[in-house]
């Protein structure tokens, strides 16, 4: 009896599940496993979706991510996601992935209801400044929020723009 | 096309019934089963990611199915995904000309 590539595929695919979550796996899969995974490169990552920081691991093969599956060794994860976790992958590849900043203008300058222009990180970091400069003086420190993921309040660069009690 | 790993975790005493009710369902099959704790796994095979995100909803309403989770996804054949990728990003992987605005952000 032959497989298919594609039998043989999802032979690989229900190994690498098994293997993650600890099921036994069979000397048929752990061979597919290894077959089809040649030439691939797994990576650990972090899901970027939440504040939880699951552990993901990415593979990828000439430049593109091919598989995403969970992390077993993170502290946070064991070894699964939510259903959102698994498509970190694709979120590199969506066709309206935002590369640089944008700001609403019109003419060539901000305009609060003007359409979202690229600009670039220069002056998206410049016109930030000004206007929290703006705001700290004429407001005080409440006049000031920031509306951000909740990984924002631990990392450094959040820490160093607003400090967070 | 989406393929997914799917962890299935029945009682032991539900298992066979559930690999059949899972077998039974398009785009679904049953690998592997470990017999002592009641899960499975499942390999689905999906159009696109909607479809992928129905079918795992699919599987958590088959009767005596306490939890039913992906674990593993494999994009490689999804070309949809690649063909996306915004033109800046597959010329360049650093320093962009403007990237293109989705019209949806100013309708």
């Amino acid at each position: 009896m032959g497989l298919t590539p594609r039998d043989f595929l999802k032979t690989s695919i229900a190994g690498a599940t098994a293997a993650t979550v600890g099921v036994p796996l069979s000397k048929e899969a752990e061979a597919a496993v290894k077959a089809s995974e040649r030439g691939w490169q797994w990576d650990k990552s972090v899901c970027r979706f939440c504040g939880a920081g699951c552990g993901i691991m990415a593979a990828t093969q000439g430049g593109r991510i091919v598989a995403a599956k969970g992390d077993p060794d993170a502290p946070v994860s064991k070894g699964l996601n939510c259903i959102k976790g698994y498509f970190n992958g694709k979120i590199n590849y969506g066709q309206d992935r935002m590369t640089q900043p944008l700001l609403r203008m019109t003419d060539g300058k901000f305009d609060k209801k003007g359409k979202f222009t690229p600009i670039s990180w220069e002056k998206a970091i410049d016109i930030m400044e000004e206007k929290i400069r703006w705001a700290l003086k004429e407001k005080g420190p409440t006049g000031i929020e920031a509306c951000v993921s909740p990984r924002f309040h631990p990392g450094p660069s959040g820490q160093s723009l607003l400090r967070v009690n | 096309m989406n393929l997914s790993g799917i962890l299935v975790v029945t009682k032991p005493e539900f298992q066979g019934e559930v690999v059949e009710n899972l077998n039974a369902l398009e785009g679904v099959e049953v690998h592997q089963v470990d017999e002592a704790t009641g899960r499975i796994v499942a390999v689905q095979e999906a159009a696109d990611i909607h479809a992928e995100i129905e079918g795992v909803k699919r599987i958590k309403a088959v009767p005596h199915v306490i939890m039913a989770e992906m674990v593993y996804h494999y994009l490689a054949e999804d070309e949809r995904t690649y063909e996306g990728m915004p033109p800046e990003l597959e010329d360049e992987q650093d320093g962009f000309d403007a990237c293109v605005v989705p019209e949806y952000l100013n309708s």
